[in-house]
């Protein structure tokens, strides 16, 4: 009888699997449709436009491990995209004042986090519903504070996120943070709750733990990553506008299923949301160099969506059930 | 009736790698009762879902009545006679007893509209045989266990099957309703219906069995006919159900603990509904059972100490201070824990590693260091697991992966890098095979040797008279009497349980008389 921490069975059981062979294709079928895909400039303006997403999806991840999900991510984006752009400025010597803009918005994120932790975890709202009339506040106040796309944000602010470091900055930094995830998730204690609290709330009770509290603190730990997801589309919009988000909220809970992150909670990793993000980033990719013509993207997206959707429910029920 | 209304031949069964069935054999003649036995884990369930039509078999083959078949599904298994009871209750909990019994197979009058006069009355003859005392309108989720028991076996016999496989039907029950049961199992063999009993205990499967099949590790171990009850060997079929492991006959403890300090003191608690005025004291290192017809308050009892449910009259007194747990967190960082009895719902998070399981909570405490070292957490669960002998090939298998009576050996094991001062046990034996059984009960009087105090609520009585050392009996809600465990048997434990009933309804009836 072996003891040690051993894989042999669970090779095709890993939740990373599937993500991993869809991704490897689409990156080959890609390759294939734009020959210079794998070009230092293409992969780094290609990085730069899935970050958003692989954030909020991270983000996502967190929350729907904990057996919720959130659906006011995408306005709850705006409403931080709005925020930053309609008040930095453009002045020069203001670099303080611009912090600061960028702290109120930290701010507002983990706010908007703690109130749905605090409804779905302390008044046991089911997060379906809480978040979905959550979203409507944010959007609301996102129309409030940015009427029409506007504002600005300054160069200089674009330029220190988007600063080099070696030749593939933001690939570095999304190394960086999910890193950061899995380290939280799994290496401390937190992260063990939050497991906990998505695979069996019964039993976490049991065991001694404050479901309410790990629920809110894993909202929070949530909107941590929406608020980065934020910068990264908002350094490169440079505007405000309050419509920007809402695709971000279905698209990241499609991006964490994808990437293995199970519906039910208590199944996942931050590495697959991310993974799961970059999968459908790239079939978007894909239907764009196939010359389909426009009017046709939407619906093959669709389908093609089904079908990772699909493979990855199908498989996980062949193989880890 | 001659022949075997079914015959399974070379069945093989694997799930994904996991071989659960490898070449098992299995007969039922034709209107007799086979008892299928066997260890948790052994095959019994597969087998029967097998027979049933819910899992396909990987290889071998099925004859039901002479005819090879291949059912695809319950409902196929169904539509030709074979019904089962299930031992995770096959009903919705949110539909009414009637709609329970008929669904999928409701009468249907004109314009396919449901006929549920019918149906309900339909389903009052079928309580009738078994529980007439249920009403046909209440909701399933709000019955006992043991009425959803038998509400699921009315449901099974409304079908009218022709072969029945009854899955631990009577574990949940009581016993005047076993008897009942078995009664109607008898009428039902008089009329030609063949069936199939599995169960953990063995007085049962002797008074309503006429064969037994034993499965081990996915294996037919052998077959024992108990048609002439003077030439079995009883023995046998236990050492076939264990292999060739030493049999542990359920023998009491012999060694005398010798029990320290007072540990916990209860005065006159209540929780305003449930239980009330219950108090009694626990030392340290003692096991102290609690006995008792079912729902009379044991589980409350239990739960209220583990901080599960609010304590609203009297006090707890712990180590000499006064006491009261909110949640099950200040419970158990008081020492208090507690092994639950429904261990997939209360106790495991089945997708989570074994390990995982296993050091939650003892090492991710709210004091215990905010990261998570995984070299220690790894050595400890492998201690726990050899201390334990939990049957696994790796640790970070989910522990879903696990039997029943391994996955409750996790329930208790994680308890123990806590060092608990009382350990509560709910009805924690139940379901586990007999191995893992005197596992449990050895680990538990060496945990009360080490000076733990136990308080143990089980359902099964010669579990209590086997390890306890007094025996607490309730009534009502609160504890009627206490018997010290020397030299007494279940007949007399029971007869403890059913006396207060009694002489409490013979005070009330002269009550009546005297006014």
């Amino acid at each position: 009888m072996k003891l040690t921490q051993a894989h042999h069975t669970s090779f095709l059981r890993n939740t990373l699997f599937l993500p991993t062979v869809l991704l490897t294709s689409l990156l080959l079928i890609n390759w294939l449709l734009q020959p210079n895909f794998f070009a230092p400039h293409v992969v780094r303006s290609n990085i730069l436009t899935f970050s958003p997403l692989c954030l909020v999806a991270m983000g996502q991840a967190i929350i729907m491990i904990g057996g919720n999900l959130d659906l006011s991510v995408g306005y709850g984006f705006s409403l931080i995209n709005c925020v930053i752009a309609m008040n930095m400025s453009m002045e020069p010597g203001m670099a303080v004042h611009n912090g600061m803009v960028l702290g109120v918005a930290f701010v507002i994120a983990i706010v908007m986090g703690i109130i749905n932790g605090c409804i779905v975890g302390y008044l046991k709202v089911p997060s379906f519903i809480a978040t979905f009339a959550t979203a409507f506040i944010w959007w609301g106040v996102a129309i409030k504070v940015c009427p029409v796309p506007g504002g600005a944000v300054p160069g200089s602010f674009t330029k220190f996120f988007k600063a080099y470091i070696g030749p593939f900055n933001v690939i570095f930094l999304l190394v960086v943070l999910t890193a950061l995830g899995w380290v939280l998730l799994n290496q401390f204690r937190l992260g063990r709750y939050i497991f906990a609290i998505g695979s069996n709330k019964e039993a976490a009770y049991s065991n001694g733990i404050s479901v309410n509290k790990v629920t809110l603190t894993a909202f929070a730990l949530g909107w941590i990553f929406v608020y980065l997801g934020t910068l990264a589309l908002t350094i490169q919009t440079r505007a405000g506008d309050a419509a920007v988000g809402d695709p971000y909220a279905l698209n990241s809970i499609a991006a964490a299923v994808v990437g293995g992150v199970s519906m039910k909670g208590g199944v996942g990793s931050p590495f697959g949301a991310i993974m799961g993000a970059i999968i459908l980033s790239i079939i978007m990719n894909i239907i764009y160099f196939s010359g389909l013509p426009t009017s046709f993207q939407v619906l093959v997206r669709g389908i093609i969506i089904i079908i990772a959707l699909g493979a990855t429910v199908v498989f996980k029920r062949k193989y880890r059930e | 009736m001659t022949g075997n209304i079914i015959e399974a031949r070379n069945i093989t069964k694997t799930f994904g790698g996991v071989v659960a069935l490898n070449k098992a054999e299995f007969l039922c003649p034709a209107g007799k009762v086979v008892g299928l036995l066997g260890e948790n884990g052994s095959g019994k369930t597969t087998l029967s879902r097998i027979l049933t039509g819910y899992y396909p078999k990987t290889s071998g083959e099925i004859l039901y009545k002479g005819a090879p078949v291949n059912f695809t599904s319950p409902h196929e298994a169904s539509h030709h006679g074979i019904g089962m009871v299930h031992q995770n209750f096959s009903l919705v909990p949110d539909l009414t007893v009637w709609e329970n019994i008929f669904l999928g197979k409701e009468p249907l009058r004109a314009m396919k509209m449901l006929d549920n006069k019918k149906i309900k009355a339909d389903t009052r003859l079928h309580l009738d045989m078994l529980c007439p005392w249920i009403d046909s309108n209440t909701k399933v989720s709000t019955l006992l266990p043991s009425e959803q028991q038998l509400v699921e076996i009315v449901k099974a016999l409304s079908r009218q099957p022709s072969f029945l496989i009854l899955d631990e039907p009577t574990s949940a029950l009581e016993r005047e309703q076993v008897k009942t049961l078995f009664g109607l199992m008898n009428e039902l063999k008089n009329t030609g219906v063949s069936m199939v009993f599995i169960s953990h205990r063995m007085h049962e499967v002797e008074e309503i069995c006429d064969y037994v099949v034993v499965l081990r590790n996915g294996e037919t171990a052998g077959t024992v006919d108990l048609q002439d009850k003077t030439a079995v060997d009883y023995d046998e079929i236990v050492s076939l159900i264990t292999g060739t492991r030493a049999v542990k006959t359920q023998q009491k403890s012999l060694t005398k603990r010798q029990p320290g300090a007072v540990l916990l003191e209860a005065a006159a608690i209540g929780d305003g509904d449930k239980i009330h005025e219950v108090s009694f004291q626990i030392r340290q290192g003692e096991i102290v059972g609690l006995a008792g017809l079912q729902g009379q308050g044991q589980e409350e009892l239990v739960l209220s100490l583990a901080g599960f449910q609010k304590i609203t009259s009297g006090h707890l007194v712990l180590n000499n201070h006064t006491c009261t747990f909110k949640n099950p967190g200040q419970a158990i960082a008081a020492g208090v824990v507690l092994v639950p009895g429904n261990r997939q719902t209360d106790g495991l998070f089945m997708e989570l590693p074994i390990f995982h399981n296993i050091t939650f909570p003892g090492n991710t405490r709210p004091e215990s260091p905010w990261i998570l070292l995984y070299k220690k957490l790894m050595q400890i669960s492998s201690e726990l697991v050899a201390e334990f002998s939990l049957k696994t090939d790796s640790l970070s298998n989910p522990v879903s992966a696990l039997s029943g009576g391994n996955a409750q050996k996790v329930v208790v094991a994680k308890w123990l890098p806590l060092s608990p001062k009382l350990l509560l046990l709910s009805d924690a034996a139940k379901g586990i095979d007999v191995q893992a059984k005197s596992d449990l009960h050895q680990l538990i009087t060496s945990l009360a040797e080490k000076g733990t105090a136990i308080l143990l609520y089980a359902s099964d009585l010669n579990e209590l008279i086997h390890i306890c050392d007094r025996i607490l009996i309730m009534y009502e809600g609160t504890i009627v009497d206490e018997v010290i465990n020397e030299d007494i048997d279940d007949e007399f434990l029971m007869s403890k349980c059913i006396q207060h009933g009694r002489s409490d309804a013979q005070k009330s009836a002269e009550g009546r008389r005297d006014e």
